[in-house]
């Protein structure tokens, strides 16, 4: 899972490494426009729809706490 | 309508129409800072309609629409309805994304009587380690004192509707945060950069020289300042007018590149 994460943000944002283990929010790698996008990725590619309520940026600050984020929403 | 209270509030819309699950298209990008102003000010409000939650910023003259729906014949209906109770106001709606994702909501929108205003291409530029720009001599940073004429120069020069023009709230946090480069001469603006820093980003937001300036090279300074306050970023972004094929090219000479980024500019307006 956490190849999957690390391959759709590199394809929304190729000039950075993500496999860095930074704060992708304030580091300014990501921000709302491209979480609204990561959103729509993250449902299509792991077929859930991401609960609302968890889209806030610290749930898009890492890998790991994408991948948190997304066995909480039934990802497998 | 009904008026929108707290920012809390907006992410609360925002996860309704999520939490239908039945899918999300939106051109509300959530800022803690720039809603809270609109929020502060009274002027952005909601409806509901459907299986969609408009968002609408009061400008007086005109209203720009927000929009978060769970799919595009939702926001057809939506809009529709919307534009039936109150289009004899200008409507200003903005559709982002990659120009696939655009098309198809760009014709909706014709179908019920908007209008393309304006088309904008987003462009970035990578920052290569090896490349320096010195500071430029002459290029201060904006003070307080200069918010007025600003601001003036914004709302004289720059078109509301396709700019989105930010309130003096906005500014003032833009100067505050040494986020303004100016030009000056005996005291008076003659141009003046404004721009969004991060750890590696780097955003120009309005880019401006006064007309009597404009074969003195303020804005070339202006560019090459911008650039040396991103020194540490790893890019620089910015939207242009898709045809504007001067700015286009100049900006590509400043090794900036297309991103497929669009935002195209609807008008709704009565004639």
């Amino acid at each position: 899972m956490e190849q999957q994460i690390i391959r759709i943000l590199t394809e929304l944002r190729p000039e950075f490494d993500f496999n860095q283990n930074i704060n992708f929010i304030e580091e300014g790698m990501l921000d709302s426009f491209d979480i609204v996008n990561l959103v729509s990725e993250l449902d299509s590619t792991f077929g859930i729809s991401i609960d609302g309520v968890d889209i806030v940026p610290e749930n898009f600050s890492s890998v790991e706490a994408i991948k948190n984020l997304l066995l909480k929403n039934g990802a497998k | 309508m009904r008026r929108i209270e707290s920012f809390h509030q907006l992410t609360d819309l925002s996860a309704a129409v999520r939490n239908r699950r039945e899918g999300f298209i939106t051109n509300f990008y959530p800022d803690s800072f720039k809603h809270q102003v609109w929020i502060d000010k009274g002027v952005a409000f909601f409806e509901e309609c459907g299986k969609t939650v408009l968002i609408i910023k009061d400008n007086g003259s005109f209203w720009n629409i927000f929009y978060m729906s769970t799919s595009i014949e939702e926001l057809r209906y939506s809009v529709s309805s919307f534009v039936n109770s109150n289009g004899s106001i200008p409507l200003v709606l903005d559709i982002v994304g990659r120009k696939e994702q655009c098309v198809p909501v760009v014709k909706v929108m014709e179908d019920i009587g908007f209008n393309i205003s304006s088309s904008l291409v987003r462009m970035q530029r990578l920052a290569s380690p090896e490349e320096d720009y010195p500071a430029i001599e002459g290029v201060p940073f904006a003070v307080e004192e200069d918010l007025a004429e600003i601001s003036g120069c914004l709302h004289e020069y720059f078109n509301e509707r396709l700019e989105q023009i930010p309130y003096d709230e906005e500014l003032l946090a833009y100067i505050r945060g040494k986020h303004v480069l100016t030009v000056k001469d005996q005291g008076r603006i003659c141009g003046f950069l404004i721009f969004e820093k991060n750890a590696s980003t780097l955003y120009l937001r309005y880019w401006f020289t006064r007309p009597e300036h404009r074969e003195y090279k303020v804005g070339s300074r202006l560019l090459r300042q911008f650039f040396h306050e991103g020194l540490s970023t790893k890019r620089q972004i910015l939207w242009v007018m898709e045809d504007n094929n001067n700015a286009v090219k100049r900006y590509i000479h400043y090794g900036f590149s297309n991103e497929n980024m669009y935002d195209c500019i609807m008008t709704y307006e009565k004639l």
